[in-house]
Formats: C-alpha cells, sequence, structure tokens
C-alpha cells in the first residue's frame, strides 16, 4: 500500500483539540490546547503558557489567537501523528461512504450557489436590457 | 462604423459586480476569531516589531484592523526589546492595523507565574 504524505494543514487540522506547542518568529513560546485553526495558519489556543524568549518569565493565559504568518514552528505529539495514520486507514477501508457525504454537501453548496447565480443573472439581464434601450434611443 | 456594444461592458455594472464579488467571498469565509467577546474587554495585543500594548476592543473588522479605548503601550528596554516589568505609556482610542497584530489574548486569566516546567516538561 502507497503511504500518502502527510499534509501540514491536515495534521494541525487533526490537531485541534490536543496539545500544542507554538513558537513564534521571536522566539516567544506557547503552550497549550489547540482549538482552531485556518487555512492561514491563524490558531486559537486554550489553556495557555507563554514562556518569554529567553525562557526566564512565564504567564499563564486563558486563551489567545495568534496570526499565522508568525509562526516559526508548532510541535504536535505523537498521539496526533498515529491519529492521522489511523484517520487514513479509515478513509481507505470505506472510501464509498465519506465520498457519499462529500457529494451531497457538494451538491448543496452548488444548489445554494447556482440560486445566487439565477438572482445576479437575472439582474444583469435586466440592466443589459436596459443598455440595449439606451442604446437604441441614441440611435434614434 | 457600427460597434457592437456586447464587448463594452458598462463601468456602473462592472462595479456593481465587484462589490457583489467581495461581499460573498467575506461572508463565505468565516474567521475562526470571534473578537465580538472581548468587545469593551480589555485585550493585549502584540504587535510584529515587538510593540505590546493593552486596551478596550472597542471595533474590530475582518481584517482584524482593531480600535482599542484607554490604551497602553508596555515600555520596553531600547536595546533587548524586552518588556521591563509592568511600566506603560498611555495612548489613549489608537486604530491598530490588522497586519501588524500578531497576538490577541483577554487579560482577564491572564497572570505571571513562576515556572511550571521546573519539575521536568509538563504539558
Amino acid at each position: 500500500m502507497e503511504k500518502s504524505v502527510m499534509l501540514p494543514l491536515s495534521l494541525l487540522r487533526t490537531a485541534q483539540g490536543h496539545p500544542v506547542l507554538v513558537e513564534l518568529k521571536n522566539g516567544d513560546t506557547y503552550n497549550g490546547y489547540l482549538v482552531s485553526c485556518d487555512s492561514w495558519m491563524n490558531i486559537n489556543l486554550r489553556r495557555v503558557i507563554h514562556t518569554s524568549k529567553d525562557g526566564d518569565q512565564f504567564w499563564k493565559i486563558a486563551e489567545c489567537y495568534v496570526r499565522g504568518n508568525t509562526i516559526k514552528f508548532l510541535g504536535i505529539s505523537d498521539e496526533v501523528i498515529n491519529l492521522v495514520q489511523k484517520e487514513e486507514e479509515q478513509a481507505q477501508l470505506q472510501p464509498e461512504e465519506e465520498e457519499e457525504e462529500t457529494e451531497e454537501t457538494e451538491e448543496e453548496t452548488e444548489e445554494e450557489e447556482e440560486a445566487e447565480e439565477e438572482e445576479e443573472v437575472t439582474e444583469e439581464a435586466i440592466e443589459e436590457e436596459r443598455e440595449e434601450e439606451e442604446e437604441e434611443v441614441r440611435v434614434l | 462604423m457600427h460597434r457592437s456594444s456586447s464587448d463594452i461592458i458598462p463601468l456602473d455594472l462592472a462595479v456593481d459586480q465587484i462589490i457583489r464579488m467581495i461581499f460573498r467571498t467575506a461572508a463565505k469565509k468565516e474567521s475562526i476569531l470571534d473578537l465580538n467577546r472581548y468587545i469593551d474587554k480589555q485585550i493585549s495585543v502584540k504587535f510584529s516589531g515587538g510593540r505590546e500594548v493593552v486596551g478596550l476592543l472597542k471595533g474590530y473588522d475582518t481584517l482584524v484592523n482593531l480600535v482599542l479605548d484607554e490604551c497602553e503601550e508596555f515600555i520596553r528596554d531600547p536595546e533587548e526589546g524586552q518588556r521591563v516589568g509592568n511600566e506603560k505609556r498611555h495612548l489613549g482610542i489608537v486604530v491598530c492595523r490588522g497586519s501588524a497584530v500578531m497576538l490577541i489574548s483577554p487579560m482577564d486569566g491572564t497572570e505571571e507565574i513562576a515556572n511550571p516546567y521546573a519539575n521536568g516538561e509538563a504539558i
């Protein structure tokens, strides 16, 4: 079986709810539970311990938001890596079910988008008609 | 010579479409950060470059530009750039640019503590 690559952001997504270590570009580190992350690697942490760059001052912080572009690296525990491998195995074992689910959601979003587009199309059509009318008047 | 009207995009229509596109993408991308919870609360903001301020959050936008009231900046060592105790200077009401905002945390529940890793690494 071919081993698939581990994508950094999907590993990070799997690490949600687990403790992580975040080192910022300035050298400060933040240890806490990863609450959420997005595609820019912006993250939310909870129950955080902030350590200063030289490691002599410590703060306890209830929660914090870190902008992705200031992160140097993230430390992730081994249990998360095992979890990713398990999830991959599960995905390979039951590919049909998951595909169906994703298809359903895709259809839903497509329908919504179509509805929005229709609205736009009618508005555009009306405006185009108006434009044409105006041109005709000018020609006359 | 007649020029067909189809190859000319009316300016007002183009502007209208662009505005609609911007609003739709903004609505679809939901931020992981809910700053509404911090409105009128004291928050600490760290900026890229090392500055650090505390203030009451009065407003924000999707780019994480912030409006802070009663804002105070922590005084830093001019050589090391590190915080020197809790000495502050008053700034009043400020607008913080989102692109420079590095870290946001509520002051409620924040305290300086002794080394928690003294007895081997915790977490």
